[in-house]
């Protein structure tokens, strides 16, 4: 990601007119990322959005502003909030401006070495007939729930959860208060959107599950 | 059998058509598209080289200018098609078609192209926007009296090329072919090339007619007079320096069908 970040960085440094031209702009981000359309797409998404044109003069972006953009993005693009907030940034560090911290949005599969902001531990647990057995996470192709467990240690906020992958149904666990907040059948879609929050006025844990369920991301956002 | 004449002072010596391939080889045209141009380039030489040999009193010279982040010819000076040898193209850099309009006035100086030369011919491929401040270059090229009497034909390749600033250059939306996919790129490669071959055998034959008139056709001595003469004139038929004019019918039509770049 770093030299996506300098390469932008020598875009805007070097041709500073193309950042006032949408055309010329996306021209010149295939010729600097030829091979990489992901890389594309994501920087397109922050130009289309607007958001580029928004942020240009800033030289630091609030939180709630920072919020907003990543929320019309990723409502827009039916991406993760996690994949907004990436591609904003490379865009934010590109431009050297100074955004407030919106690192609530994590996703607990890459946080097992991180212990900054409000996750200090995650944990994979298999679960068979309603009884943990250990903190295993894998699949074996049959109908198991998997359930992620995370520990919070601060309060009031509500935590807003999200599966990246196929599933079938999604649970949430609060402090032992099971609720199953979606039901899905299709395997269609690549990504499956499913959002919804729970509020946490006491420390707890939060446990998440989904047959086929691989990947979560968790945002929390201060009441 | 009918009686060759000699002609006084001997056989005409063949003038020089120089044929420029003007290829973008930005980043942006990594992989298929750098790709299709080698190969279309390659296979249509041995055509290119026919065609020369049909028309004897034309001297087809080749050369390519590449431009992506700066510019530059990949022979030292124009090559005979019969010994031309395409070099395979990469891709990466910017889209510097300022710097590749600069080196191409070099080119078309009279010095450099002689006064003998027929009216060259300009195939600029591009797929994007230029990166840098090209308009005063493309000034300055258009200024020139070979570049005004010049054959201009743009590809434009894929759906994100500006169009625009293509034809500022060709002066002529019809000369401004459309290849969004590769079998169009292809298609359009192989008509620019095999229609100015053709058109190089039409001037020759008029060029040997109006000979003895060549001295007062040198671009220089066209004056003003070639503003008239620009890509946009009606067909007609050429000769000497004058503009070449190309079978604008046989444009393969665009054809967007399977994958679109």
């Amino acid at each position: 990601m770093s030299d996506v970040i300098s390469s932008l960085k020598e875009i805007v440094e070097k041709y500073p007119s193309v950042l006032e031209d949408e055309k010329k702009l996306k021209s010149i981000l295939r010729d600097y990322f030829p091979e990489d359309k992901r890389i594309q797409n994501q920087l397109y998404m922050v130009v289309d959005e607007g958001i580029l044109e928004d942020m240009q003069g800033c030289s630091e972006i609030k939180r709630f502003k920072m919020l907003g953009y990543i929320h019309s993005l990723a409502s827009d693009y039916g991406i993760t909030e996690l994949m907004a907030k990436n591609a904003i940034m490379l865009w934010v560090d590109a431009l050297s401006i100074t955004a407030d911290d919106v690192s609530v949005i994590r996703d607990i599969n890459k946080q097992t070495n991180e212990k900054e902001v409000s996750v200090i531990e995650y944990s994979d647990s298999f679960i068979d007939n309603d009884k943990i057995t250990g903190k295993i996470y894998k699949f074996n192709g049959g109908y198991q729930r998997v359930y992620t467990g995370i520990t919070l240690e601060k309060t009031n906020y509500v935590v807003k959860i999200r599966s990246e992958n196929y599933i079938n149904a999604y649970y949430i666990d609060c402090n032992g208060k099971e609720k199953l907040l979606f039901s899905h059948n299709s395997c269609e879609e690549v990504v499956s959107f499913i959002d919804d929050s729970i509020n946490l006025s006491k420390p707890g844990i939060i446990k998440i599950g989904g047959v086929y369920a691989e990947k979560w991301s968790v945002e929390m956002i201060p009441m | 059998m009918s009686e060759v004449i000699a002609r006084p002072g001997g056989a005409l010596a063949s003038r020089p058509l120089h044929f420029f391939w003007v290829v973008d080889c930005s980043g942006s045209m990594f992989g298929e598209k750098i790709g299709v141009v080698n190969n279309a380039i390659q296979s249509v030489l041995p055509e290119m080289v026919d065609e020369a040999e049909e028309n004897p009193n034309a001297q087809l010279l080749i050369r390519t200018l590449k431009f992506s982040t700066g510019a530059s010819w990949l022979t030292d000076s124009p090559v005979k098609v019969e010994d031309y040898a395409w070099e395979d193209l990469e891709a990466a850099g910017v889209t510097d078609l300022g710097k590749a309009f600069d080196l191409l006035a070099g080119q078309l100086d009279v010095k450099q192209m002689g006064e003998r030369a027929l009216p060259p011919v300009i195939v600029l491929l591009s797929d994007g926007q230029p990166t840098d401040d090209y308009k005063k270059s493309l000034t300055k090229f258009q200024k020139l009296p070979w570049a005004k009497k010049a054959v201009k034909i743009a590809i434009s390749i894929g759906q994100d090329a500006d169009d625009d600033v293509l034809l500022e250059f060709t002066g002529n939306r019809e000369l401004v072919l459309q290849a969004n996919n590769a079998k169009m790129l292809a298609k359009m490669i192989k008509w620019a090339s095999t229609a100015v071959s053709a058109v190089s055998s039409g001037v020759s034959n008029n060029a040997e007619e109006n000979n003895q008139d060549d001295d007062a056709s040198s671009p220089d001595a066209s004056g003003d007079d070639s503003d008239k003469n620009d890509n946009n004139a009606p067909a007609q038929p050429s000769g000497g320096n004058g503009p070449l004019i190309l079978d604008m019918d046989n444009i393969p039509e665009p054809d967007d069908a399977g994958d679109v770049w």
